[in-house]
């Protein structure tokens, strides 16, 4: 598989603050990739940098590069970027409207307004997102109605529906009980098939039961990168063998 | 400030324990030899006694072990070693079990007619230390974390395979010119075949050790 974003020599400010100090990255298509490090290591500042999230607050700055597919991410159309490169968020934040308009909404927002076509979208995303059996029947009631982890699955599907290429979640079960946590980690192991997946986690086996490769985070520094399995079992630099067994953080 | 002091002390807890048990192997495996080399048949009961002393020491320290990875799910050099621990000591279980072995086969044939004079019986006395000290030396290079003499005990084992194969050619040689030893030979073969295999435990218990310390699977 080829790279599908690189990230060169990326530094990122919050006014003085530097929160990301020169970050050298690849990310392989289809892949999952683990974004680990305690609070504050800049592992969140990271992904949303990603899909440009970080333009937000006219404060912040960015030095360096990141593509996606060789193209500059910051000198393309963000709405663009954005259907390309997809976020997921730490806790569900479905639309005050129905199951079906919640996923119908990116696509219209496109200019989609055929009927058949949306319902099209719809069922592919919810069977995508592995909840289509859970709300086929209640496609007109409300998403706020359903449970959590339903709820983020929810989520999961809307992102889907704009044919992303790269999902970026942020902590996505960290507000889930562990079947529904454990359901969300079963599906990323499916989208991973199709999708290119950027994970932030603060759960050390998640990172192991679902990302290919991990990189750790420590005051805005990458310290070390490389395949999970790797990281978990025997991880090359003290700093990180200090945090994943608990050492500190 | 330090966290999870509590499974830093239980892990070190683990390695004292795993330490005890190897203490108790290498006192079963000295006994052992003083049976074989020195004919000192009234150590027999102390290799039982100790046998049975280190299959309970193998049950707790598992215990310990299961325990550990059901409540601090242990990643990197945590799990390595609860992993190498749990591999270790059933090898060193399989060691005291082998040394009875060794004992019981001795009883049986600790009067048959053959001398200290005889090739093969001069040669398994050899090979008798040299188990014993591959032992000492894992034993000691495992508390030193000495991965270069756990390579070289790795590599010693080869040598004790040769040394089994020269010493059932010769225990051949010596029942085809003495038939009234064709009884006591075979068993006499066991013993050697008992050597060579408690050999390739403490080969076992470098490598695990050798991965504990540095992750390299061997």
């Amino acid at each position: 598989m080829s790279d599908i974003m690189n990230i060169k020599d990326l530094s990122f400010y919050y006014g003085d603050f530097r929160a990301l100090k020169g970050i050298n990255l690849d990310v392989v298509e289809q892949e999952v990739l683990a974004f680990i490090g305690p609070s504050g290591c800049g592992k969140s500042t990271l992904l949303r940098i990603l899909n440009r999230m970080s333009d937000l607050a006219l404060e912040n700055r960015v030095e360096g590069s990141i593509t996606f597919k060789g193209q500059n991410i910051f000198k393309q159309d963000v709405i663009e970027l954005r259907k390309k490169v997809g976020m997921v968020f730490q806790k569900p934040n479905p639309f005050p409207m129905s199951i079906y308009d919640n996923i119908a909404y990116g696509p219209r927002m496109q200019g989609i307004k055929n009927k058949k076509t949306l319902d099209e979208i719809v069922e592919s995303s919810l069977k995508s997102a592995a909840i289509w059996d859970e709300v086929k029947d209640k496609l007109k009631k409300s998403a706020i109605g359903v449970s959590g982890g339903q709820q983020q699955r929810l989520c999961i599907a809307r992102a889907i529906a704009m044919s992303p290429e790269v999902l970026l979640m942020d902590e996505p079960t960290s507000a889930l009980d562990p079947i529904s946590t454990l359901k969300i980690e079963d599906l990323m192991n499916e989208l991973k098939q199709k999708y290119t997946i950027i994970i932030v986690t603060h759960n050390m086996q998640q990172a192991v039961r679902v990302s290919d490769k991990t990189a750790f985070f420590l005051l805005g520094d990458l310290v070390e990168t490389g395949e999970t399995e790797q990281i978990f079992s025997n991880p090359q630099k003290k700093k990180t063998e200090d945090y994943i067994t608990g050492r500190f953080g | 400030m330090k966290s999870r002091v509590n499974f830093m002390n239980e892990l070190q807890d683990l390695r004292y324990s795993m330490a005890d048990m190897g203490m108790e192997i290498e006192e079963i495996l000295d006994n052992t030899l003083e049976v074989l080399i020195n004919n000192n048949t009234s150590l027999v009961e102390k290799v039982v006694e100790g046998e049975k002393k280190v299959d309970d020491l193998e049950l707790e320290i598992q215990r310990k072990c299961v325990l550990l990875i059901t409540k601090e799910q242990p990643i990197a050099k945590d799990l390595r070693l609860i992993m190498s621990v749990i591999k270790i000591i059933t090898d060193m279980e399989r060691i005291s079990d082998q040394c009875q072995d060794i004992c019981s086969y001795y009883l049986k044939i600790k009067d048959a007619p053959y001398t200290e004079k005889d090739a093969f019986k001069r040669h398994t006395n050899k090979m008798m230390q040299s188990v014993s000290d591959m032992l000492s030396r894992t034993l000691e290079a495992s508390k030193q974390k000495d991965i270069d003499t756990l390579r070289e005990v790795c590599e010693y084992d080869d040598t004790i395979d040769d040394k089994f194969t020269q010493i059932w050619k010769e225990l051949i040689e010596y029942m085809q010119e003495n038939t009234n030893f064709i009884s006591v030979g075979p068993q006499y073969i066991m013993i050697i075949k008992y050597l060579e295999r408690i050999a390739d435990h403490i080969t076992n218990i470098s490598e695990w050790m050798i991965y504990n310390l540095t992750g390299e699977y061997i």
